[in-house]
């Protein structure tokens, strides 16, 4: 046994210790403050005492040593020294038992190694089947899983048939695993255990992604926390994981825009990641299931390869667009990424109001321009190939407000506050809203209604008309080109943004907090702002959009950064985004289809009714069941009554396909931080080495050996005083 | 006399500038004791006659003149004495020490002046000796007032300095000092005792009695301190300890038993008085027990 202490119970007393110093401490102090004297007997007692003053110093320097080893001994003993022993378990070990199982039930899990049949899930059960198997009756055990059960209230939470039961029950799920987050779950489960030993395994693959780098905070927190317990339970990771893995994967795939319309193509982009040494490799995209490209993966190249191409949808509708590794040697130890799926909503007409003060104004109103810029009209036997439908409106209404995905405010016309509760709602559902303000703004209505003290739909208070000198305009400055919208400035030089004139505008208050002044007028106040409400994005103009305040409907510029605009703020983002494995696919329903039937159409072809279920809450539909990727359709309403369909994509979350170890540094630092002999690694494939850690305390020996030392001193003490007693002279005569 | 002899605290005495003023003090209650048993002289040269009063030793009634006056005279003689006596005074610079308000080298001074006060009054010879490192200053016995003044004007001027060497010092003394006469030795005794010892020796080999006196303050006898403290030898300055009082002062006073017993058997195996004086102690008890002495050895 290692004599000195693994642990101490009390480490916070450590300062303590500097008591043991005390005692030199007063010596020196009591030293410094000696007084100066005058002595007629110094010479005669120094020369007959030489010999005894030599030993008085020694005698001194020995009590003071060992005044200051026994204090020391004893603040020792009060930090509770205690050093850690590990023992072999044995079935005729009189001690109880209790253990807490926890599985990593991450789809990293479902990686089958090519040794073996099953995958990693299944090898964890099987070490911790034969775990239990050890266990005695009177032993108990608890899973502890994303996925386990809770147990019904009254019930034994330690039950070790139940938990042999629910261990042949579990199954993968429940997103990532976060290790020190499950070994934090687990210490608060131990602390109910009333057993003898506690034990803590863990089951995992050893998934880098499971132990974020350098937690240090977190693993002196878990280690205060185990340090509380008494008895302290041991850790055991039980490393299921393969060594050396093999997976080809798509790391990502995205596109541009989850809504498009048919009018222009859409960027996808993939990043692709081969297993090393695979060859034969294609990336092929379907779409609705009909191939539309398949790229070859070059044998050798960058670990993550990127791969982008375009396409043009013909057709409006929901799009199911998959990417996929196929080819030879396409199967390896984890199929659930190898593939990845979109869904993209195609649109073909995309209806735009347009709301400004007087529908009527002709061109003089904004609304005009706006009009013409989003629809162009070039002849009656020319239809443009746009999907704006632009529709100028004196008022807003919920009609078209429900069909719409983007409202532009002409001016702010003073509107009732009915219709303003439309608007505002509309953009927190995600909706997008683009503001000119003209001169016909009323800036008490704007600021009273709209801005609302920066909790309204204006990024800014309006303050006052700024108007450019006679013969004079301002111009657009600090225009931020990195924004997917202004990039359309991006080639247009500087002179040409000079002829770009600005006659007047709105000057405006200070800014929301996170909104942003995406260009601003050469006389310094921002022309263009973007802020978001809850969902919804709005982009702020200072200007109206018509000539009598900026030429900006004037130039070629005005049609492309309208266009950009619109699809910015209405094709941005979609309702259908789906779920990582494991996670829950939610679908908002309608108000007319709250009590309608919904049918549920799974990636492997089996279609399930879940109308009525339990899992239909009041607004919406959840399914949780999301092991296997693909799409899931949801079929809502009667099959010809205003039928509507849902389609949600499942995708493995790519941290879960990224199979890379942890790496031994954090181990090595996990280990360090909740003790080495509290925490063991495992990766015996045929069972687990069943040992017990259990403490051997110091403390009563430090105790022992301080008292000890404190009589010691006392014996020194008398017989020194003994040893000095005179032979009593008689003294003076 | 009780209240004389509470004034004649060495407190008191401290602040009294002459010491011949201190002497007479000192001695004043003493005399009445003494007056019965004053030394007879044995000289036989005839200084004057005076008349006999009451009380008078019929052994001096000159006949003759009473055969032929029919009065009554006595027949006075030129000197008297029949003891000489050196007063032999540590003047070393530990008898500069002081706890309280007379130091050592003032208390025996005062001791010294009212002995030979007294002793003159006996119509003894009374000398001095200072004894520093070496042997100071001597003024030889008589008995004359003139003799007594010179005592009282040395030791007057007498300065604590120096360091002890006692064996030296008698050694000088005892090469001049008469057969018969007395030697009293006032110091602290503060030096080696077999030096000290020898140096005594030395005298009674000469054949003159001796009184040791050792005249030593309260605080020298123990280390009466509760704290550290850093010592320096009032005769050698270089000499210098930092000790605790508390851890040292049992060792300091046997010691310092051990020293004075040593001194103790010495004088007594050398039939030497010896008395050991405290300077807190008032002078009446000191001189007491000092004639105590002188009437044993009569």
């Amino acid at each position: 046994m290692n004599p000195l202490p693994d642990t101490f119970h009390n480490p916070y007393l450590w300062p303590l210790l500097l008591f043991a110093l005390l005692p030199t401490l007063l010596y020196l102090v009591d030293r410094r403050r000696a007084r100066r004297m005058d002595w007629p007997a110094l010479r005669f007692f120094l020369t007959r005492q030489r010999a005894r003053l030599r030993w008085i110093r020694l005698r001194e320097a020995l009590l003071i040593l060992v005044r200051s080893l026994a204090l020391f001994l004893v603040v020792y003993a009060l930090l509770g020294p205690a050093t850690r022993v590990e023992r072999e378990l044995s079935s005729s070990s009189s001690l109880n038992r209790g253990l807490v199982l926890v599985f990593d039930t991450s789809f990293s899990m479902s990686y089958s190694p090519a040794e073996e049949a099953g995958d990693l899930l299944k090898r964890a059960k099987a070490r911790a089947r034969a775990l239990l198997d050890e266990l005695r009756p009177t032993d108990s055990a608890l899973i502890v899983s994303p996925r386990a059960v809770d147990r019904a209230p009254g019930d034994n939470l330690f039950d070790l048939e139940k938990t042999r039961l629910e261990l042949e029950d579990l199954e993968l799920g429940g997103g990532p695993f976060d290790l020190l987050h499950a070994i934090d779950n687990a210490i608060g489960k131990t602390a109910l255990l009333s057993t003898d030993i506690r034990e803590i395994y863990i089951f995992t693959d050893h998934q880098a992604d499971s132990l974020p780098a350098r937690e240090e905070r977190s693993l002196e927190f878990l280690a205060s926390r185990l340090a509380a317990l008494d008895p302290a339970p041991s850790i055991t990771l039980v490393d299921c994981g393969a060594p050396e893995t093999s997976n080809h994967r798509i790391v990502e795939f995205k596109s541009d825009s989850l809504v498009t319309g048919t009018d222009s193509a859409i960027g996808f982009h993939a990043r692709v990641a081969p297993a090393p040494g695979a060859s034969g490799l294609h990336l092929r995209v379907t779409v609705n299931g009909e191939v539309i490209a398949s790229r070859p993966l070059e044998e050798k190249g960058p670990a993550v390869r990127e791969i982008s191409f375009s396409h043009r949808f013909s057709s409006a509708g929901t799009a199911r667009v998959s990417a996929e590794l196929v080819g030879e040697g396409a199967g390896d130890g984890l199929p659930g990424d190898d593939a990845r799926h979109l869904v993209v909503e195609v649109l073909d007409r995309l209806e735009v109001p347009i709301i400004q003060n007087s529908p009527d104004k002709g061109r003089a109103g904004g609304g005009h321009w706006l009009d013409l810029a989003l629809f162009p009209r070039y002849g009656e036997g020319q239809p443009p190939k746009v999907i704006f439908r632009p529709v100028i409106l004196g008022s807003a209404e919920s009609g078209i407000l429900s069909r719409s995905r983007v409202l532009v405010l002409s001016g702010i016309p003073a509107i009732e506050p009915r219709e303003l509760e439309l608007i505002e709602n509309f953009v927190r559902r995600g909706g997008g809203l683009l503001v000119f303000a003209d001169a016909e703004t009323d800036r008490l209505f704007a600021n009273d209604r709209l801005w609302q003290g920066g909790r309204g739909l204006l990024p800014a208070a309006l303050l006052k008309r700024q108007k450019a000198e006679t013969g004079e305009a301002y111009h657009p400055v600090a225009v931020n080109l990195e924004h997917p919208v202004l990039s359309v400035f991006k080639g247009v030089s500087e002179a040409d943004l000079d002829r770009l004139a600005i006659r007047s505008c709105w000057t405006t208050g200070p800014v929301k907090e996170k909104a942003v002044i995406l260009s601003k007028t050469s006389g310094g106040s921002p022309w263009i702002i973007e802020h978001s409400l809850s969902d919804g994005r709005i982009i702020f103009f200072a200007t109206g959009a018509n000539p009598a305040d900026t030429d900006l409907p004037r130039t070629p510029l005005f049609v492309p950064l309208l266009h950009r605009l619109i699809r910015y703020l209405a094709l941005g983002s979609s309702l259908a985004i789906g779920c990582n494995q494991g996670g829950s696919l939610e679908v908002e329903l309608e108000t007319g289809e709250r009590n309608a039937e919904i049918r549920l159409t799974l990636p492997d072809g089996e279609t399930e009714k879940i109308a009525d279920s339990a899992e239909t809450g009041k607004r919406g539909v959840s399914w949780r069941k999301t092991a296997q990727t693909g799409f899931y359709s949801f079929d809502i309403g009667q099959e010809n009554n205003d039928k509507r369909t849902v389609t949600l994509a499942v995708n493995m979350d790519p941290a879960e396909s990224n199979l890379e170890r942890i790496d031994a540094d954090s181990l090595e630092l996990l280990e360090r931080k909740l003790g080495a002999d509290r925490l063991r690694h495992s990766q015996d494939r045929n069972g687990l080495r069943q040992s017990v850690i259990v403490e051997f305390e110091h403390w009563p020996y430090a105790l022992l050996a301080g008292l000890l030392l404190l009589l010691c001193e006392l014996v020194l003490l008398r017989g020194f005083a003994s040893s000095r007693a005179p032979q009593q002279a008689g003294g003076s005569s | 006399m009780t209240e004389l002899r509470d004034f004649l605290d060495p407190g008191s005495v401290a602040q009294l500038e002459r010491l011949q003023v201190v002497a007479r003090k000192i001695a004043a209650g003493f005399l009445r004791g003494l007056h019965r048993s004053s030394a007879r002289g044995s000289s036989i040269e005839y200084a004057e006659h005076r008349p006999y009063v009451p009380g008078d030793d019929l052994k001096h009634l000159d006949w003759r003149s009473y055969a032929r006056t029919d009065r009554f005279y006595l027949k006075q003689f030129e000197d008297e004495t029949n003891l000489r006596a050196t007063l032999v005074l540590d003047t070393s610079a530990s008898m500069s020490f002081s706890s309280g308000e007379i130091t050592k080298l003032r208390y025996a001074s005062c001791l010294a002046a009212a002995m030979a006060y007294l002793l003159l009054g006996q119509r003894d010879a009374v000398g001095l000796a200072l004894a520093g490192e070496s042997l100071e200053q001597h003024i030889p016995p008589r008995a004359s007032a003139e003799n007594l003044a010179g005592i009282y004007g040395a030791m007057e001027k007498a300065r604590a300095e120096g360091r002890t060497d006692l064996s030296k010092v008698l050694s000088q003394l005892a090469e001049r000092v008469d057969p018969g006469s007395l030697t009293i030795l006032i110091s602290d005794l503060l030096d080696d005792e077999q030096k000290v010892l020898s140096g005594i020796s030395q005298l009674r080999q000469r054949g003159s009695e001796v009184i040791v006196l050792q005249v030593l303050d309260p605080c020298e006898k123990e280390l009466p301190f509760n704290s550290w403290m850093v010592l320096r030898d009032i005769e050698d300055p270089s000499i210098e300890m930092r000790l605790d009082a508390r851890q040292l002062a049992e060792l300091y006073r046997e010691n310092f038993i051990e020293h004075q017993e040593a001194i103790r058997k010495g004088c007594s195996a050398a039939e030497v008085d010896y008395l050991c004086l405290d300077t807190s102690a008032p002078f009446a008890n000191t001189l007491g027990r000092f004639l105590h002495l002188r009437s044993r050895q009569r």
